[in-house]
C-alpha cells in the first residue's frame, strides 16, 4: 500500500536523496517503496533548529534521510545526554524517540520527536511566565 | 460538619497552611536523606519512571549481550566461508595444472588430491558454528532489537556442502580427459561466485547489527543516567536548566557540527 500525498500548489517535500517541489496546481501523489519522505510542514531546518528538543529533531531528520544514520548517532546522544541532564522529567518522550530509532522506525521517532518539541514548550512557558504564578503551583490539592 | 462554614479567605489559607507542613515535612526527609524522591508517595510519575528506566536499562544489557552473541555467530560463518574460498581456489589450482599436462599418470594424482579438497570443505562448513548455530550449515539466527520483540534481525542460512549449495562433485574418470576436467574447472568457478554472494550477505547483516549495537550500548548509558536524574526533578529548576541549555548550546560546537551535518545532506536542498 502506497503513500498518499497531496500537494498545493509551489509546495515542497523531500523524497530520497531528491527535493520535489510542486507546480502551480494541486497535485495528489501515490508514492511506493520505503525512500524517507519528509514534508515541508515537518522540515527543521538549522535556522529554525533554536532549542535542546528541536536541535534533536534537526538530529533525528538528519539520521532518517542520509544513508548513513550512523553519522548523526553522536551527535544525537551528545544532544539527548545535555536535554536529559536539564530536564529529566522529558524522559519518556526521549525513549519514544530512541525505541523507534532503535527500530528502524525513522518516521514514528519524528513523529516522537516532535512530542518532545511539544512538551519542551510547555516546560519554556512556565520557566517564562511571571514568577508569582509559579509560587502557587506546588499542589494542586483540592481544600479539605 | 454542616454547620461550619468556611469563606473562601480562610480557606485560602488553610490550604496554605496544610501546603507548607507538607513542604516542612518534605525537605526534612529530602535533607536526610539527599534525594527530592524518596519513595512512590513523593512523586508517583517520576518514581515510577525512574524504575522503568533502571528495569529497562537492564533489559536492553541482556539485549546487548545477546546481540554480541550474534555477531560473534555471523563472524564465524564469514570465517568458514573464507576458509572455505580458500580451498576452493586450492582446488582450481589443481584443475589448471591437471588441464596443462597431457600425462594421464599425473592428471589421476591431481584427482584424487582433488577428491581429497571436497570433504575437507565438508568439515569446513560444519564447523563454522558458534553457541550451537550454524548459519553455513543450515541454522537460520534470529537477533532481536529491542526490549518487546517487535523489532528484529533475521540471518538466513545457507548450506555450504558440496553436495548442496556448493555444487562440487567428485572427479570424472580420474581427469583422463579434457572435458572431464572442464566440468569440475565450470563447477568451481559457480561455487565461487556463490560464496562472494554469501559472504556479502553476511556482511550486510553483520554491519546492520553492529549499528543497533552501538546504538544500543549508548541507550543503556544513558538511561541509567536518566534514572538518576529523574527522582530529582523539579518543573521550576527543568524550565530554568533548559533556558541555560538553549543559550549554551547556541554557542557550542554541536551546534556547529549539526550545521555542517546538514549540508551534506539532502536538507541543504531545503535552505
Amino acid at each position: 500500500m502506497g503513500l498518499k500525498v497531496e500537494l498545493k500548489a509551489g509546495e515542497r517535500f523531500i523524497l530520497g536523496d531528491c527535493l520535489v517541489t510542486n507546480g502551480d496546481q494541486r497535485t495528489r501523489l501515490l508514492i511506493e517503496g520505503d525512500a524517507p519522505l519528509l514534508r515541508e510542514k515537518d522540515i527543521m531546518t538549522t535556522a529554525q533548529a533554536n532549542t535542546p528538543a528541536k536541535r534533536i529533531y534537526l538530529a533525528v531528520q538528519l539520521m532518517y534521510t542520509a544513508r548513513d544514520p550512523r553519522l548523526h548517532h553522536d551527535t544525537y546522544f551528545i544532544l539527548m545526554r545535555e536535554l536529559v541532564q536539564a530536564v529529566p522529567s522529558a524522559w519518556p518522550h526521549i525513549v519514544a524517540v530512541s525505541n523507534n530509532i532503535l527500530a528502524g522506525e525513522m518516521y514514528k521517532a519524528l513523529k516522537s520527536a516532535k512530542a518532545l518539541i511539544a512538551y519542551e514548550k510547555e516546560i519554556l512557558d512556565h520557566a517564562t511566565r511571571d514568577t508569582s504564578i509559579r509560587r502557587g503551583r506546588q499542589t494542586d490539592r483540592k481544600s479539605a | 460538619m454542616s454547620d461550619i462554614v468556611l469563606s473562601a479567605g480562610v480557606r485560602a489559607n488553610l490550604l496554605q497552611l496544610q501546603q507548607t507542613s507538607d513542604l516542612i515535612t518534605q525537605t526534612q526527609t529530602r535533607l536526610a536523606t539527599g534525594k527530592k524522591v524518596n519513595s512512590a508517595l513523593d512523586n508517583p510519575i517520576n518514581y515510577f519512571t525512574a524504575q522503568g528506566l533502571s528495569v529497562r536499562a537492564n533489559d536492553l544489557n541482556s539485549l546487548l549481550d545477546a546481540m554480541g552473541t550474534g555477531i560473534q555467530t555471523i563472524q564465524a560463518a564469514n570465517n568458514g566461508i573464507s576458509s572455505i574460498t580458500k580451498l576452493v581456489q586450492s582446488a582450481q589450482a589443481l584443475v589448471s595444472q591437471a588441464q596443462q599436462t597431457a600425462d594421464t599418470n599425473v592428471r589421476a594424482t591431481l584427482a584424487s588430491q582433488f577428491d581429497a579438497l571436497l570433504p575437507q570443505m565438508d568439515q569446513l562448513a560444519g564447523d563454522s558454528g558458534f553457541n550451537g548455530i550454524n548459519l553455513l550449515g543450515g541454522n537460520d539466527l534470529t537477533i532481536t532489537m529491542n526490549e518487546d520483540a517487535t523489532s528484529q534481525v533475521v540471518v538466513g542460512s545457507v548450506n555450504d556442502t558440496t553436495a548442496a549449495d556448493l555444487a562440487i562433485s567428485g572427479s570424472q574418470n580420474s581427469w583422463n580427459g579434457n572435458a572431464d576436467i572442464q566440468v569440475a574447472a565450470d563447477q568451481l568457478k559457480v561455487t565461487l561466485t556463490t560464496l562472494r554472494s554469501q559472504a556479502q550477505s553476511l556482511s550486510s547483516n553483520l554491519s546492520t547489527v553492529q549499528i543497533r549495537q552501538d546504538f544500543t550500548k549508548a541507550m543503556v548509558n544513558t538511561l541509567q543516567t536518566g534514572a538518576d536524574n529523574l527522582t530529582l526533578a523539579d518543573s521550576n529548576e527543568e524550565g530554568a536548566n533548559l533556558l541555560a541549555l538553549q543559550t549554551r548550546q547556541q554557542l557550542s560546537t554541536t551546534a556547529l557540527s549539526l550545521a555542517s551535518q546538514a549540508d551534506q545532506n539532502v536538507l541543504r536542498l531545503f535552505q
